[in-house]
């Protein structure tokens, strides 16, 4: 969030300014006319792969890096993508990412190649060029010129072509063969300059082999399916086949930018950057003693000093991010002047403020959103979104995600940044993905923990009384704990009322029409739990099947924030989350109603899952009991055979219904 | 990145901080609205017209105060962005500050305020100044003020928004006007209630407790939702109608020599009306003609014949140069119509998404959309050239049930704009349901009137039909399996958008030991409810009228027979929304026919008071209740009950 402002004001004859922005994107001017199209471009134009029911297909994707001994690199890419059908005219665009002060954007064309002899070519004055940086971000070095066409009907052959000059920070590389798009031909070329040598990671592992073409190494991979969107996928990166790519020389003297032999070198550089960031100043001191006052035990101290960098506001600042400066910290003693930071200024300050109190902390870079994403064959900070930070547990503090035998021996792992996770707790997308623990000596990349089901635990209590023409009267009370909580939490800071209309959207959505109100919730941030209680009305719940006939789902509530892959076959690895939930729900019946069919027990367990429900009658109550377990862990496509009934015993319990009859009177 | 000199300017008369009283750290709790985490304390703007050498110009300088309340208030303030575009404007006079609840201050040097630019494109640039206040957390106030030099331009017709994303306990707004012996300012507040009072030569506007800007469905589109003030110099003598008239008299003026049809317009539109064998025929060919001849400008050519202070094209120009803005489409249709003998006026509508048309009020930007009038023998029909999709007098939605001024050679007419009600969506399900509960058939979709136009933008945006075949049949399952997703538009005015593909429904109706559970309505059964919310701030809006026919054949099990179940009452809530279901069969094949109209919306029921939400959101949720009924289908062996 941000507080963006427009001015307020609109005047009648100039749009507002953000109308003005967006319009300005759309608006792409042609100069139209039989312009001439480049010689690698013309032998694609006749290809029209088949690619099933994709929308739009890339002919080919291209970037060739020129490196210089001095550092120099040119980068050039080039790309065409054809439109398929009318939903893939959005294709029909092209962008170039550089990063201002370090980069110099040479030139950026495009044409749109509508039938052989209706050429469109785009150049520097149709391109729009934006700031990439985010709604959180105060300023970035960071921008994008983009090219689009003005309308390209099926059949639109859209390419584009780019050339900048980079000093770049590191001798490392990455590409994408896989896309959102299906891609053609999609090739990664590499140039060194005599002295250097490339060291080359693929995955799938060893799906990729280089080749010569003269100075050029090419790797280069053709007919490459679309990226597959499946639910309860741990990130993108499982799902693609990438490259990456180091130089390294032998020779002194020589450099395309920095080199990284092994993780303990990433970690040391990592260290080695933010060293000078956490010197103390009288601030920083009054600020850590004040905290940690009457706390004698040290993991309390640093509970105390992670709540209060988490209540700082996230503020990126992305300058200078061509020379390292991204990888950097801010000084903590500005970062806590400012009150402000993104997550490594965060991170940093908690370490400085905790070493004021006596606390060893280290930086750990992790990345954020994909536990899949950090492989361990290729050292590089590039492989890195996001910073958390290490701190040296105790031995006699058990709970939380503690790491045992790290390099630097037992640490316990926490997210400044998060402030919806509490101390004692990670996200769950950095449960179990490969970590750096920045460290001059000894850092190294480390596995972090995953924390057990149990840790993420739903206890859910319904109890209503059904009125004869299907409407109910209920209570709700939910008691959340860790990334449950997490989720939880996040919304509720958004606002009370924001909160109860979401738990008004979830409620309606399972039972019809809702009228939420007494919604009372006790947030306990510092212990990672939430609960919720509610009073809820719905007038038409169960349905009138005739006269003497009703029915109803005796599970009421869908889980929440719960993904349910549905479909039979998977091509993805599957990222179940680790969560266990208790259900218990108590129907009491209108008078004169009598169970006629109660849905069937189910009992289901694995190595990984466990579900049960089951549905009693007692008199004139229904009592519907729920709970499923899943171990968090990543599970291999050909393992959803294994896992594939859970999920359908969980739709299963949910949707069947109870079928009340009127007694005969 | 710093623009120093933006900063150098010592402070003009808002460049003080306004002192602090105790009680703007009283409480803990926002005041208009409980729900908030932030809180402007006040909000105000000031605005001088001004005249010199260099030309007309109009300053405005805003200052607002925040009181934060809790730590998502304080993440939303923890960076503010203003924007403004490069040369036609500049900012000025930046102050930012954080006060605490001791006292203390922690304000912004310049060297902290940064300007970039947010986006450059065909010489036009719009910048951004972005500035993070220090220490924002609960309990603290943010307060940040700015001038805005905007250059040639004077408030007049202006709009300005007096709400913001977080409720204000005090909006405030002062115009200090150019003085003109001719000529005097009016402000007017809309969509909120406000007096005007003039002030030693500034009219002010103070407005208390004002609402942030809430997101509710159907709630009434663009300005229209929004509490604005508006500001327009106009002629000393009181306005009325016959400041309109001499207005369109002068618009008549100027539109006449650009809408003369010379050889080419009128062969053009000779060929296009030829055998055309009715009026509507020939208005059909004209105005599709036009549509498929001219294509808009895009926004670099709109500003660069601003910038050139080009003149209008004449309708021979515009047909020469295949594009224009939507006064020239216009000018070009009055031409050809004109030049085959129809006759034909200029129409200037407003938008029921902008500022409304006042008689009363000398307000030119509410009458923003130009339309063409032919008369028929049957009285005037109203067309837009510029609609890409859909019949020739199809209007766009936002001028259905809108006013109009209809300009005609010596006279001035008012006009309400007819509301179309052909806008519809009909649904044909074949579908057979397995003994397992799996429904499994073709669907077909067919979309008509601003449906269409709706349909085809979302996808060109969204572009992507699958998820749009799932939107239109509020079919939200991850179950539904869609295959063989084919798409056409019919009509030579694209009147008709056509969909079909083949869908599976896995375990959508449920099985028990005995029985079957069968939603006949499918789709519909699965919607989420329309109205979730039980408060409403605003009222309720369509945005047109539409029909929805729903016909499903279902194919029941050989061995199943509806044991129980009927179809509902029909719901009647006159005149904003009906619906009927009619069950069939099953016949000897088994088959089930369930057959439902829904109409929402109508010509005189497009928005329904505040006041009235409530009984519209029961209505709906009638209809919702409806939707889901559930017939039994037992064992051949079972019997009827």
């Amino acid at each position: 969030m941000s507080g963006r402002f427009s001015t307020g004001v609109v005047r009648a004859a100039r749009s507002t300014l953000s109308c003005g922005i967006v319009g300005a994107l759309l608006a792409v001017p042609g100069t139209a006319g039989a312009d001439h199209l480049p010689a690698w471009l013309e032998p694609r134009l006749a290809s029209v792969p088949d690619v099933g029911d994709a929308h739009a297909v890339y002919l080919l994707r291209e970037r060739r890096l020129v490196s210089r001994a001095h550092g120099a690199t040119s980068v050039r890419e080039r790309g065409a993508v054809r439109v398929l059908d009318p939903s893939g005219s959005r294709w029909a665009a092209a962008s170039v990412s550089y990063c201002r002060g370090t980069d110099a954007l040479r030139s950026f064309r495009a044409w749109v190649v509508k039938s052989p002899g209706d050429v469109e070519q785009l150049g520097e004055h149709d391109a729009t060029d934006v700031s990439v940086g985010g709604p959180l971000t105060l300023e970035s070095d960071v921008r994008a010129r983009v090219l689009a066409a003005r309308d390209a009907p099926p059949g639109t052959v859209f390419a584009w072509e780019s050339e900048i000059d980079q000093d770049p920070l590191l001798a490392q590389w990455e590409w994408s063969f896989t896309q959102e798009l299906p891609v053609a031909r999609s090739r990664f070329v590499l140039v060194l300059p005599e002295g250097f040598v490339a060291d080359a990671h693929a995955w799938p592992a060893d799906s990729i082999r280089v080749r010569r073409e003269g100075s050029d190494l090419v790797w280069e991979r053709r007919d490459v399916p679309a990226r597959t969107v499946e639910p309860l996928q741990s990130g993108t990166y499982a799902a693609r086949e990438w490259l990456a790519v180091s130089a390294h020389t032998t020779q002194s003297g020589l450099s395309v930018g920095r080199e990284f032999e092994s993780w303990h070198a990433v970690a040391a550089w990592s260290a080695d950057l933010a060293a000078h960031q956490i010197e103390t100043t009288p601030e920083l001191r009054e600020r850590a003693l004040q905290l940690a006052r009457g706390l004698e035990n040290p993991m309390e101290r640093a509970a105390a000093i992670g709540r209060f960098v988490q209540g700082l506001n996230y503020v990126a600042v992305e300058l200078g991010l061509g020379r390292g400066e991204g990888y950097r910290p801010r000084a903590a003693a500005e970062v806590l002047r400012a009150g402000y930071g993104d997550c490594k200024d965060k991170a940093n300050l908690m370490r400085a403020l905790l070493a004021i109190v006596g606390q060893e902390a280290w930086l750990v870079p992790v990345f954020s959103s994909d536990r899949e994403r950090v492989r361990e064959p290729w050292p590089s900070p590039l492989q890195f979104n996001h910073c958390i930070i290490a701190i040296r547990a105790p031995e006699a503090f058990r709970s939380g995600p503690i790491l045992e035998s790290s390099p630097l021996g037992r640490v316990f792992l926490f997210d400044p940044t998060d402030p919806a996770t509490a101390f004692g707790d990670l996200p769950r997308d950095e449960q179990g993905s490969l970590a750096l623990i920045a460290d001059a000596v000894r850092g190294d990349l480390v596995r972090l923990p995953t924390l057990p089901a149990e840790a993420n635990q739903v206890t859910r209590n319904v109890r209503v009384a059904l009125r004869d023409d299907g409407g109910l009267d209920g209570r709700l009370e939910e008691l959340c704990q860790g990334q449950a909580e997490a989720v939880q939490y996040a919304a509720y800071a958004r606002g009370a009322a924001a909160y109860q209309r979401g738990l008004e959207s979830w409620i309606a959505a399972s039972l019809g029409p809702t009228k939420v109100d007494s919604v009372a919730v006790l947030a306990r941030p510092e212990s990672g739990t939430i609960e919720v209680r509610a009073h809820f009305t719905t007038p038409a719940f169960a349905q009138r099947v005739g006269e003497a006939m009703m029915t109803f789902r005796p599970a009421l509530l869908t889980p929440r924030d719960q993904e349910m892959p549905e479909d039979s076959t998977r091509r993805t690895p599957i990222a179940l989350p680790g969560t266990a939930m208790h259900e218990s729900v108590e129907i009491s019946l209108p008078a004169g109603w009598t169970v006629d069919e109660l849905p069937p027990k189910i009992s289901l367990r694995s190595d990984v899952y466990t579900v049960e429900a089951e549905c009693t009658n007692a008199s004139d109550r229904i009592v519907f009991r729920r709970s499923w377990h899943t171990q968090p862990c990543v599970l291999p496509a050909d393992r959803y055979p294994d896992v594939h009934p859970f999920f359908a015993a969980l739709a299963r319990s949910g949707q069947a219904p109870v079928v009340l009859v009127q007694r005969v009177r | 990145m710093l623009v120093g000199l933006l900063f150098a300017a010592p402070a003009n008369a808002q460049g003080e901080w306004e002192p602090l009283s105790p009680s703007d750290f009283t409480g803990d709790k926002p005041v208009v609205s409980d729900a908030s985490g932030a809180e402007a304390l006040f909000w105000k703007t000031h605005v001088v017209d001004t005249f010199d050498d260099a030309g007309i110009k109009s300053i405005v300088s805003h200052y607002i105060r925040v009181r934060i309340f809790t730590a998502a208030g304080a993440q939303h303030f923890a960076q503010v962005r203003i924007e403004y575009q490069k040369r036609a404007s500049y900012l000025s006079d930046i102050a930012v500050r954080t006060v605490n609840r001791d006292g203390s201050t922690l304000e912004l040097s310049p060297r902290e305020i940064h300007e970039d630019v947010a986006v450059r494109v065909g010489g036009h640039e719009w910048r951004a100044v972005t500035f993070a206040p220090r220490q924002v957390q609960p309990g603290s106030i943010v307060e940040y003020r700015w001038t805005e030099t905007i250059f040639d331009a004077i408030s007049h017709g202006i709009v300005i928004e007096l709400q913001l994303e977080i409720p204000v306990r005090l909006v405030s707004v002062a115009i200090r006007p150019l003085p003109l012996s001719d000529d005097h300012m009016s402000v007017m507040p809309m969509n909120i209630g406000a007096a005007v009072n003039s002030v030693r030569g500034e009219l002010r506007c103070d407005i208390e407790s004002v609402p942030g800007i809430v997101d509710e469905p159907y709630a009434p589109l663009g300005l229209r939702s929004r509490g604005l003030l508006l500001a327009f110099y106009e002629p000393n003598e009181v306005p009325g109608r016959h400041f309109w008239t001499a207005y369109a008299g002068e618009l008549q003026q100027s539109i006449v020599p650009l809408a003369t049809p010379d050889a080419g317009v009128r062969d053009f539109a000779a060929g296009l009306v030829r055998g055309a064998g009715s009026f509507a025929d020939s208005a059909s060919r004209m105005v599709r003609g036009c549509r498929r001849t001219i294509r808009p400008l895009t926004e670099g050519e709109l500003r660069s014949r601003i910038r050139h202070q080009l003149k209008p094209p004449t309708a021979a120009m515009t047909l020469a140069d295949g594009r224009g803005t939507d006064l020239d489409a216009c000018v070009l249709l009055l031409a050809m119509a004109r030049g085959v003998g129809f006759e034909a006026r200029l129409v200037l509508s407003e938008s029921r998404a902008d500022v409304p048309f006042r008689e009363d009020l000398w307000f030119l930007g509410s009458l923003n959309v130009p339309l063409v009038a032919l008369r028929s023998a049957e009285g005037w029909r109203f067309a837009s050239p510029r609609e890409r999709h859909g019949d020739w007098d199809l209007l766009p939605w936002a001028c259905e049930s809108a006013t109009a001024l209809m300009i005609g050679n010596d006279a001035l007419e008012t006009v309400q704009l007819p509301v179309t009600v052909r806008s519809r969506i009909e649904r044909y399900a074949d579908l057979s349901l397995s003994a397992e509960g799996t429904l499994e058939g073709e669907i077909r979709v067919r979309l008509g009137g601003h449906w269409t136009r709706d349909w085809l933008d979302h996808v060109s945006i969204a572009g992507d039909m699958d998820s749009t075949l799932r939107r239109i049949c509020r079919w939200p399952t991850a179950a539904l399996e869609i295959s063989h997703l084919a798409a056409r538009i019919e009509g030579e005015d694209s009147s008709w958008v056509a969909l079909a593909a083949h869908v599976r429904l896995p375990g959508f109706a449920q099985v028990t030991s005995s029985r079957i559970l069968l939603e006949p309505l499918a789709w519909n059964a699965r919607t989420p409810p329309v109205f979730e919310s039980t408060s409403r701030r605003q009222p309720v809006s369509f945005a047109f009228p539409w029909v929805v026919l729903d016909t499903l054949r279902i194919r029941l099990p050989g061995e199943f027979q509806v044991e129980s179940g009927q179809a509902p009452d029909d719901v009647a809530a006159d005149p904003v929304m009906t619906e009927s279901v009619r069950l069939q069969g099953p016949d000897q094949d088994h088959v089930l026919v369930a057959v439902r109209e829904q109409r929402i919306g109508g010509p005189d029921a497009m928005r329904v008071a505040r006041g009235a939400y409530s009984v519209i959101k029961d209505a709906f949720d009638e209809v919702a209740k409806h939707d889901r009924f559930v017939l039994s289908l037992g064992r051949a062996a079972v019997g009827k009950r």
